[in-house]
């Protein structure tokens, strides 16, 4: 039960937080730093 | 006789975006998505879990946001006129009603468990619960609050429902005061001060997690890394199992809130130029960030910290509530400055719930706005009128599973159906109508700012629809006879479900005559 965090474990959370932070920072410098100036 | 009355618009890309992730971003975030993800094989649920999102969330968000940006143009925000607009014949336009009874009933149970998100930062920064020790005694204290068991907590103020109706009043001001105010003004403000406030509660939560380590001596192998294993830890067994798909695809459904109109209503109001593309995108990863990682590194971890496996898998399995409003208050009362992460804690609900909300009652009030040219603040108290109506019920026939008929049928059967409707009618029967089966592929690429894969165009007509019937289909299976027949229920709720079910009836009545009453006043209805 209380074994801790395992490395397969690691290594999901790494993937999966890596890829949601990734498209977040792709998304967000997009729409405040690449908008077109009709969505200002 | 046509009029076309001036429509309200986002007022900036920024705040429509906080808008539409605060409408996704909900208490499911981070109360049901830990609890879903610890019971169906830890990081294994991630697998299901990503799969569902790109073949059935992302498609169907990018139909709702095309399909609500191609009425908006055409001064009609709701499914009744757009589904006709769609699909020519008789039934469509009450086929569209769906899109306002599922958003307007879920809304009225919503806005209750909203209040006790609000009651409870009260009760946190008061220390209203302070002293009570045990789970048993957190479960009175929320059951004695909810007007469902005789506790001593509340005496002498109605036995707690007194002070839950209170909480239900106030929050249901709050929502008024935002809505009235209209979509730039209102809602779109509120979500640019509530959805930050949101994220930064939610970070410095996390961050007090963890660094808690192992907070209790005598049992150094319960840490919050130890919790966090508990969420992650691939079980990988599992995947053989059919209802850890189902539950993966169902969480990917609610967290996005998708199915219900709610996405669609709020996309009307952009210009018919604006991007979808990249607005969807990044609305369903700012909710992916809320969820996977701020959701998902709060209760669970903490709870297990505090309370071990054995007792973290039994709040779990008695809820997403149980962890809410049971588990985290016991702990906030175990650590230094419990009071003030409590009621951050409380209030980070309070605005995951309320972005949400006010996008719940948006459709009803567009629907009334739109088609029946009533002003904008007239329509809004009409329809908070009949939310604040229909919510007595819920708060006195909590006991009875008035709220839980609502949520099976509006919050879980009916959103795959129309999610399926919706599908259907704009990437294959308006395709063939103009004779161009790339018609909705391309008019959600109108001023796209993000080309999406070519692959996403079969996924959208081909594997999400049947991904829809199929969910549809297994959700009924599993929980519809049971539900249907009330198997094993005491007469008492079963006289509380029927009163559900007739409530749910006379709505689907009261806006089937009212889409009749447009169609036969303003002909020839829908304007296009």
């Amino acid at each position: 039960m209380a074994e801790g965090m395992t490395i397969a474990g690691w290594i999901f959370m790494a993937v999966i937080w890596s890829a949601v932070i990734t498209l977040v920072v792709f998304c967000f410098r997009r729409v405040l730093f690449k908008q077109s100036a009709k969505n200002k | 006789m046509t009029t076309t009355r001036q429509r309200d618009r986002w007022a900036t890309r920024v705040g429509l975006i906080m808008a539409m992730a605060g409408n996704a971003i909900g208490l499911g975030n981070f109360l049901r998505f830990p609890v879903q993800a610890t019971q169906n094989g830890g990081g294994a649920f991630m697998i299901p879990y990503v799969i569902a999102l790109l073949l059935l969330a992302l498609p169907l968000l990018l139909v709702e946001w095309g399909m609500g940006r191609f009425g908006g143009a055409r001064h009609h925000g709701t499914t009744p006129a757009v589904f006709q607009i769609l699909w020519n014949h008789p039934l469509a336009k009450y086929l569209g009603v769906l899109g306002i009874f599922l958003p307007l009933t879920i809304c009225i149970y919503y806005v209750y468990i909203e209040s006790w998100t609000l009651a409870f930062s009260f009760f946190s920064a008061s220390g209203l619960y302070f002293g009570v020790q045990s789970q048993a005694g957190m479960a009175d204290f929320l059951a004695g609050f909810q007007g469902i068991k005789d506790t001593s907590y509340f005496g002498g103020f109605g036995h707690g429902i007194g002070l839950a109706y209170l909480f239900f009043l106030l929050t249901a001001v709050i929502n008024l005061a935002v809505m009235y105010r209209g979509i730039s003004r209102g809602i779109e403000k509120m979500a640019k001060i509530a959805m930050p406030l949101l994220f930064i509660f939610a970070v410095i939560l996390v961050i007090r997690v963890f660094t808690l380590g192992a907070p209790d001596p005598a049992h150094p192998e319960n840490s919050v890394w130890a919790g966090l294993g508990f969420i992650w830890n691939p079980n990988l067994s599992l995947l053989r199992e059919s209802r850890v798909w189902l539950a993966a695809t169902g969480q990917v459904f609610f967290t996005l809130s998708i199915g219900f109109g709610a996405v669609q209503c709020y996309a009307s109001y952009l210009h018919e130029s604006d991007d979808i593309t990249l607005s969807g995108v990044t609305t369903a990863a700012t909710n992916e960030f809320a969820e996977v990682i701020l959701g998902g590194s709060i209760a669970i971890p903490v709870a297990f910290a505090f309370f071990g496996g054995a007792a973290t898998i039994a709040f779990a399995k008695g809820g997403a509530f149980n962890l809410g409003f049971q588990a985290m208050p016991l702990i906030f009362e175990r650590i230094p400055l419990g009071a003030v992460f409590g009621m951050l804690w409380f209030l980070l609900l309070f605005f995951a719930g309320i972005t949400s909300s006010v996008a719940l009652a948006q459709p009803a009030i567009t629907f009334l706005h739109d088609e029946l040219n009533l002003t904008h603040q007239r329509a809004v108290v009409v329809v908070w009128l009949v939310v604040i109506l229909c919510a007595q019920p819920v708060i006195f026939g909590l006991k009875g599973g008035f709220l839980d008929e609502l949520d099976f049928w509006a919050g879980t059967a009916g959103l795959p159906l129309f999610g399926a409707l919706e599908v259907i009618l704009f990437v294959w029967v308006f395709g063939r109508k103009n004779q161009d089966k790339e018609w909705a592929w391309k008019e959600i690429h109108k001023g796209a700012e993000l080309k999406i894969p070519r692959v996403f165009y079969y996924i959208m007509r081909y594997i999400t629809p049947l991904y829809l019937v199929a969910l549809m289909v297994a959700w009924i299976w599993q929980a519809g006879p049971e539900v249907l027949w009330m198997k094993g229920a005491p007469a008492e709720v079963v006289t509380w479900k029927w009163a559900a079910r007739g409530m749910m009836l006379a709505l689907i009545g009261v806006l089937v005559l009212l889409t009749s009453i447009a169609a036969r006043r303003n002909k020839p209805w829908p304007r296009v």
